[in-house]
């Protein structure tokens, strides 16, 4: 188990990554990833609904009758969302104001029903708990990468601190005279969908490379 | 049981329902007094920051709040007042639609309604990076002891006029819609604020 633990950590983080290899779950990683602060909260919450539901789905999965079971899905995503967005309104007030419409928009990524369909439907429990808990964790990293180099572009900060402050490299030396010009398309979804564009580029030709030895 | 039969599935389906609906309402009646809680401290938070009274994390709120604050029902809306150094401030509670839905604010003035002391944001669901930063330090500083136009107005984002002149404020950058619907809220409750306090001006 061991073993094929480790194959699904490989795989879903790299050679079957949610984002760039199924391109699943993109409409978030367009809408969330200007501000690396909400980026990551966003992601650990999709990370804990992935891996809960695989984990319910796979428990489930022989009572519940194949016609009904993608409507059984659903309903087990929107309670663990639901309990997501009342522990964060109850007890981390600060991040649920942050987040706002987000914690119910998780609801909708693509990536939790497609691996309790695709994984969770034929697998043991906690092989499935795994396989979500790094399906969440790929779709992390990707989107971390793509907030990173918008925010760091779009309004010049990195997790809410400046880099650029008066146009100069952590302050030390001038590296933008006359002061950092905000990219504003980075600021807008666009952007993210170029650099999704270039990252499954990069990703795809490593890939090929490795695939020829 | 036949699996493939409809008795079991209706069956499944009712008890699977149940089950997760039922747990659901469990957490929620534990934790709902503690979001009503939290909801009336945001409140109280967003007042003393309108009125740009210092506080020193969530404990010390309930405490100042009711030290500093009254309020008083002026032709049935509800005004905070916040008397220092002589000066008596009012601010009401600002709700109206913002771009994706409700954004609810403070905003407090000056006896005369001549400027705005500051504005502090209650709830909003903008979007999280553009219109969401409404609620970023740096777009609220803009309104404190902020002098207002002639016509008692304030523009949210002015292509033309520059933020040192009386009235004018930046907009938020990629997000000209938040922008423009919150400098129209803005306005109807400068508006409501002036009829409620204008013509005696002091106060009484």
């Amino acid at each position: 188990m061991a073993a094929k633990a480790l194959q699904i950590t490989k795989e879903n983080l790299w050679t079957n990554n949610p984002i760039f290899i199924q391109i699943l779950g993109i409409c978030s990683a367009l809408a969330v990833t200007n501000n690396l602060i909400n980026t990551s909260i966003m992601s650990i919450g999709l990370i804990f609904v992935t891996g809960f539901t695989n984990l319910t789905v796979s428990l489930l999965k022989n009572i519940i009758p194949r016609k009904i079971r993608m409507i059984v899905q659903t309903l087990i995503i929107a309670f663990y969302v639901i309990i997501v967005d009342m522990v964060l309104r109850a007890f981390l007030p600060d991040i649920n104001r942050a987040l706002g419409p987000y914690i119910g928009l998780i609801i909708t990524n693509c990536i939790i029903m497609g691996r309790a369909e695709a994984f969770a439907g034929g697998n043991p429990p906690v092989l499935s708990l795994w396989d979500g808990l790094t399906s969440g964790a790929g779709y992390m990293g990707v989107l971390m990468l793509v907030a990173f180099v918008r925010e760091l572009f779009g309004s010049g900060t990195v997790f809410g601190f400046a880099v650029f402050p008066d146009g100069r490299l952590f302050g030390l030396f001038t590296l933008f005279p006359g002061g950092f010009e905000h990219w504003i398309i980075m600021l807008m979804p666009p952007s993210a969908f170029f650099l999704l564009g270039i990252i499954i580029w990069i990703a795809k030709t490593i890939m090929l490379k490795n695939g020829k030895k | 049981m036949n699996k493939k039969g409809l008795l079991y599935t209706a069956i499944i389906t009712f008890v699977i329902s149940f089950v997760f609906i039922f747990i659901l309402s469990l957490t929620n009646s534990a934790v709902a007094q503690q979001i009503e809680q939290n909801k009336s401290l945001d409140r109280q938070r967003a007042i003393l920051s309108a009125f740009g009274i210092a506080f020193a994390g969530n404990e010390q709120v309930y405490g100042i709040y009711n030290k500093e604050i009254t309020t008083k029902k002026i032709k049935d809306t509800e005004v905070y007042i916040h008397k220092q150094n002589g000066e008596t401030h009012y601010a009401v509670i600002m709700q109206g639609q913002g771009l994706w839905s409700t954004i609810t604010a403070v905003i407090a003035v000056n006896s005369a309604v001549t400027k705005v002391v500051g504005i502090a944001i209650i709830s909003q669901n903008e979007t999280p990076g553009l219109g969401g930063r409404i609620d970023e330090a740096w777009f609220k500083n803009q309104f404190r002891n902020k002098p207002l136009t002639a016509q008692g107005t304030i523009t949210v984002g002015s292509p033309t006029a520059d933020t040192s002149q009386a009235g004018v404020v930046d907009g938020i950058t990629a997000a000209s819609q938040t922008s423009r619907l919150f400098g129209i809220i803005v306005n109807k409750y400068l508006a409501l604020l002036h009829s409620l306090l204008g013509g005696s001006n002091n106060g009484s």
